[in-house]
């Protein structure tokens, strides 16, 4: 159990972790403005896309697909959260990837550090700095999206996106364990955001995509998260639905299901890579 | 040694070291399986995405939706071609500077233009599969049809955009060997790249100043060409872009094998080949 000092220690291992994998990342000047700006720029040629085949205009297509004739706000809230998500999702594989490829995780996994604060100290730092570059983009689009906030917006959207965020972290634990036993950080994590991309509504609405995909859609957790995420800022009025309370509903079963997967999962990875002897490989 | 047996030699270290790289990329399946079903994942978005948000009411530029997936897959195929090729350049000395084996690289008794053409091709290969295989596979789910002598000149068209990657993929390479840092540079490059070429969009669309600069960038140039070859049967601009990459390329590569033996002295002289 863990108790006061114990919890005051566990997070100060966090924080150094995270100092470390911070210092490092900004010790690259250069890398950490172009990782700024390129997520900003990337979603460029897709709006230029939306306007060239509507030609500025409302398109009767996209209103059918999306369920809103505004595709500028909607692209922009699908790239912002699948950002949001991703970093969950990188945070985790990309900081063991990292202690990888530089050789050292035999070493940190050997260190006297409960494994739980090691890996959250890995991603906390590449999950902070996620942050900090979607809250860039969010401050280079904003005068573009049309969002309407109520009074409820606020607290239907902290319950989303923790729970999306959650579901999105036991992926990552997923694939995390994955990357234990396989050692191939980059393209699979490269191979399931590109999956995720395709799959879940990013860019188009669901029913853009063929039936059997919109079934494995409905069950990653961020497709559920943003459409309830779309739902609460670009709906007017809201209504909050039955369908609304449902999908909520479906979304944390959803993050549960997964964080007792995840957990699982992992575990079961992390020993077979030790009864393997191949935690130190690459 | 005559010139012929030298060229021989450079021809046979290049496909052993391309061999020798290709081997070690299959062994990772999920590496193989990505650098295959990138096309797929690279594409398939922005023609559902196309066709969700087309609509024949508004747009005026493209008169059928069986146009527009052909309008767009092409754009997408050259652009990733372009992308792919510039990332496998790039990016194969970098992976040497991760793992710290960069330096012995530099002490094996071969030209590192060799080891660079050799690494990059083997990720380039698994990559031009993958765009091999998604060109047809989307042909075949969305019925299109392309005649022989078409892809004949498309394939001719992304050997010309090789020989300009080349030029562009050598100067950020000096680049990355130098200063090592890369990647977020060549994400930003790539991005710029992916912005400045109608891959997805129509060039009506941009503010006049930037339409001039997007006309004269050669990645528009070859993806004009192969619209307008497929559209159009025109074959009027031939001439002109025969001209323009005949003046373009050498002048690139000469710019480019500048700063590459610039750099390399620089990065030999400071001592860093190991840093990263």
């Amino acid at each position: 159990m863990i108790n006061k000092r114990g919890c005051k220690g566990m997070w100060t291992k966090i924080f150094v972790i995270s100092e470390k994998n911070l210092r490092n990342f900004i010790r690259y000047k250069l890398d950490f403005i172009f990782y700024l700006i390129t997520p900003v720029l990337s979603i460029i040629p897709i709006l230029l896309e939306g306007y060239s085949f509507t030609n500025g205009q409302t398109s009767k297509n996209f209103i059918r697909s999306a369920g809103t004739a505004n595709y500028i706000s909607f692209i922009l809230l699908g790239v912002l959260f699948f950002n949001v998500i991703l970093s969950s999702l990188w945070g985790l594989a990309s900081g063991l990837r990292w202690e990888l490829e530089a050789g050292t995780l035999e070493t940190l996994w050997l260190a006297p550090v409960n494994k739980f604060e090691l890996i959250v100290g890995l991603s906390l730092s590449e999950i902070l700095i996620s942050y900090l570059n979607i809250i860039f983009q969010f401050l280079v689009y904003e005068p573009f999206l049309h969002i309407h906030v109520t009074i409820i917006t606020p607290i239907f959207f902290i319950i989303i996106l923790f729970f999306l965020n959650a579901g999105m972290y036991s992926i990552g634990l997923i694939l995390s364990g994955i990357l234990l036993l396989m050692k191939e950080a980059d393209s699979l994590i490269s191979l399931m955001e590109q999956i995720l991309n395709l799959f879940t509504p990013v860019k188009y609405g669901l029913n853009s995509l063929p039936p059997i995909v919109r079934v494995i859609s409905t069950i990653i957790p961020f497709t559920i998260g943003i459409t309830l995420i779309r739902q609460i800022f670009l709906e007017q009025p809201l209504t909050l639905s039955i369908q609304f309370f449902f999908n909520l509903f479906f979304l944390i079963t959803l993050c549960i299901c997964y964080l007792f997967i995840g957990k699982k999962l992992f575990i079961r990875f992390e020993n077979k890579t030790k009864v393997n002897n191949s935690l130190g490989g690459y | 040694m005559n010139k012929s047996d030298f060229n021989s030699n450079i021809v046979r270290k290049i496909i052993a070291i391309y061999y020798y790289q290709l081997k070690m990329q299959i062994s990772y399946p999920f590496a193989t399986l990505n650098y295959i079903f990138l096309p797929f994942y690279f594409i398939l978005p922005i023609i559902i995405f196309g066709t969700s948000v087309y609509d024949t009411s508004t747009s005026s530029s493209i008169n059928t939706e069986n146009n527009l997936i052909i309008y767009l897959l092409l754009g997408s195929t050259i652009i990733l071609f372009a992308i792919r090729f510039l990332h496998s350049l790039t990016i194969s000395l970098r992976k040497e500077m991760w793992m710290g084996t960069l330096s012995s690289l530099y002490l094996t008794p071969n030209s590192i233009l060799v080891i660079i053409i050799g690494y990059s091709l083997s990720s380039l290969s698994l990559s031009v599969i993958g765009i091999i295989l998604q060109f047809i596979i989307l042909s075949f789910i969305y019925k299109l049809s392309f005649t022989p002598i078409y892809i004949l000149y498309f394939c001719f068209l992304n050997i010309l955009l090789s020989f300009v990657m080349f030029g562009i993929g050598m100067i950020i390479l000096s680049l990355t060997l130098t200063n090592k840092q890369a990647f977020y540079l060549i994400g930003f490059i790539e991005i710029i790249m992916t912005i400045s070429t109608p891959f997805a969009y129509t060039i009506n669309v941009l503010p006049g100043f930037l339409q001039f600069f997007v006309i004269l960038n050669p990645l528009t140039v070859i993806m004009n060409s192969a619209r307008n070859y497929f559209f159009t049967q025109n074959t009027s601009t031939l001439i002109w872009n025969f001209v323009y990459f005949l003046v373009l390329i050498p002048v690139l590569f000469c710019i480019s094998f500048f700063i590459f033996s610039y750099s390399q002295k620089q990065l030999l002289k400071s001592g860093t080949v190991d840093f990263f």
